[in-house]
């Protein structure tokens, strides 16, 4: 098992408040790791320590490293890392124009100009994300009329068409039907050759089909979250070392 | 069964004064464009108004309409969307700001002879640039600037908050996602705006009369004057020309009627292709 991110000593603060509290993990290459807790418990602050958009929203402060491949992402530059870390919502995002232009968006931002170039990333973007084949005669169409489903997994290959290293789903199938749930799992499932994936769910049957390690998260006390419990997804969900785990994971709590 | 009456009630007051304004615009409609009609030639849109009554044709007025509207946007656009990009994206809260809003509210219900007095003083006067297009233009600026920037601003701030984030995520800076996403985004929006400032421009009287001039001939430079529809209107209604005025009246008219039809068949375009699928 290689280890794709290092998390070192991790402390988040919104402003004066302490969000995210000593995060210790390290996040395996080329496997799913899902990241579970209550609502509140920073799994999305988490998640954007990894592409630095927190740094976009709020005043922020960090502190300890996240080493990503042995370079520590405060050292990077925030636009470069972006693009090699891609984020997937929970509201897709269907941008103004066609199914192409919603492709080819972020290749263009890195100043690829050239059509046929294009034409290649788009098409194989779609074809990562499945969709290809069922849209390959409208990519000229507007991107607003796909179904829900349908704009979430654009939305994937909007960012694999900047060959991302790293994926990241925040709560990506919790507006989706289960048919495109199950594509979307699905689509994980093969994307893990290629990329690291970290998903936030609160599906625990999800987490536990789809995941190789859980990270369990949780507010304590004094209001900033930690790490409650993280290793192998069916330890976690058969036989968790901490109580508050189980409790979480049986819906006894959160 | 009581609240069901009562709702049936509601319902007959509130057709019957949908169909009173309805009607109300049916019948101002066809007076204007009935007593308009009488005598009323296509030469009388393409010649020049004769002899000393000024009467007999409107071409002229149509040229300085178009004109005055055609310069007022050039300038007053860029402004009024730059405006309200900035407003919207780059100046944050403060004092400035709330300043300048404050500020834009209060010019927004200046009434427009103000400004036609305060454009004769600046630019006719100061700055020398005579009765003309520029003078008039710059005034109309002024004047349809507030309602520009504000809704432009609104357009700005109603782009979903998810375009934005998908976008940061994807590694554009700030500017890149104002220009490549937001702003095509509000464009139908903020396209609007401009067809509403233009009817203003199009209609407006007391602020182009000071600054515009009278000359009844068609402008082709902008320090050229020019006499407008609707200030021609209102010359020929102050001078008792009744039923020549209701043929510019009907002229106005029917250039508003098509404008409206026009801009709502652009933006349902826009919206289309930028909302729904033209399968
Ligand atoms: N922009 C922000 N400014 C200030 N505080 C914020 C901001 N976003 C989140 N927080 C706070 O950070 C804490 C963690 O929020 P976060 O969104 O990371 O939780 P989460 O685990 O993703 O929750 P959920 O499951 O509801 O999505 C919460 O207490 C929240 O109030
Ligand atoms: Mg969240």
């Amino acid at each position: 098992m290689n280890p794709k991110i290092e998390v070192n000593d991790l402390n988040l603060w919104f402003g004066r408040v302490h969000i995210l509290q000593d995060i210790d993990i390290i996040i395996p290459a080329n496997q799913v790791t899902a990241v579970i807790g209550p609502s509140g418990s920073g799994k999305s602050s988490l998640l954007r320590c990894f592409d630095r958009t927190n740094e976009l929203i709020t005043r922020t402060k960090t502190t300890g490293h996240i080493v990503i491949d042995g370079r520590d992402l405060a050292f990077e530059d925030p636009l470069d890392l972006r693009s090699r870390v891609g984020m997937i919502f929970q509201q897709p995002a269907s941008l103004p124009g066609s199914i192409y232009e919603n492709v080819a968006v972020g290749p263009r931002l890195f100043g690829i100009r050239d059509r046929r170039k294009l034409d290649v990333i788009v098409e194989e973007s779609l074809t990562r994300a499945a969709l290809f084949n069922e849209l390959k005669d409208r990519l000229k169409k507007s991107a607003g009329a796909l179904s829900g489903g349908q704009k979430q997994r654009m939305a994937i290959a909007r960012a694999l068409a900047l060959n991302p290293e790293v994926l990241l789903f925040d709560e990506a199938t919790s507006a989706l039907d289960p048919i495109s749930t199950q594509r979307v799992e699905d689509l994980i499932d093969k994307l893990k050759s290629t990329t690291t994936i970290i998903m936030v769910s609160h599906n625990m049957q999800q987490a536990a089909r789809v995941s190789d390690h859980t990270l369990f998260m949780n507010v304590e006390e004094d209001g900033a979250a930690r790490v409650v419990e993280f290793g192998p997804t069916d330890k976690i969900f058969t036989n968790p070392e901490d109580e508050k785990t189980e409790r979480y994971i049986t819906g006894r709590f959160g | 069964m009581r609240r069901r009456v009562y709702d049936r009630i509601v319902q007959i007051i509130l057709i019957a004064i949908a169909s009173m304004m309805a009607l109300f615009l049916i019948y101002l409609v066809g007076y204007i464009i009935g007593s308009g009609i009488r005598g009323f030639s296509f030469g009388f849109l393409t010649r020049a108004p004769s002899g000393i009554t000024q009467t007999g044709g409107v071409w002229p007025m149509i040229a300085s309409s178009m004109y005055l509207i055609g310069l007022t946007l050039l300038i007053a656009v860029p402004l009024g969307v730059g405006g309200g990009i900035y407003l919207a994206e780059y100046a944050g809260q403060g004092r400035i700001v709330e300043t300048i809003r404050f500020a834009v509210d209060i010019l927004s219900s200046v009434p427009s002879i103000v400004f036609g007095l305060f454009g004769l003083a600046l630019f006719v006067q100061f700055f020398g640039l005579k009765y003309s297009m520029l003078s008039g233009a710059l005034t109309l600026t002024l004047m349809v600037l507030p309602l520009l920037l504000k809704i432009s601003e609104e357009s700005f701030r109603a782009v979903p908050v998810t375009y934005r984030e998908a976008s940061l995520a994807l590694g554009a800076t700030k500017d890149q996602t104002i220009f490549r996403i937001i702003l095509p985004t509000a464009l139908p929006a903020v396209f609007t705006g401009v067809l509403l400032s233009a009817g203003r421009a199009f209609g407006e009287t007391a602020a182009v009369l000071y600054t515009a001039g009278l000359s009844p001939t068609t402008p082709v430079f902008p320090l050229d004057g020019g006499r407008t529809l609707s200030t021609h209107l209102y010359l020929l209604a102050t001078t008792g020309k009744i039923e020549e005025s209701f043929k510019v009246a009907m002229v106005l008219l029917v250039v508003i009627l098509v404008f409206n039809v026009l801009s709502n068949v652009v933006i349902s375009r826009f919206r289309r292709r930028f909302i729904k699928e033209a399968r």
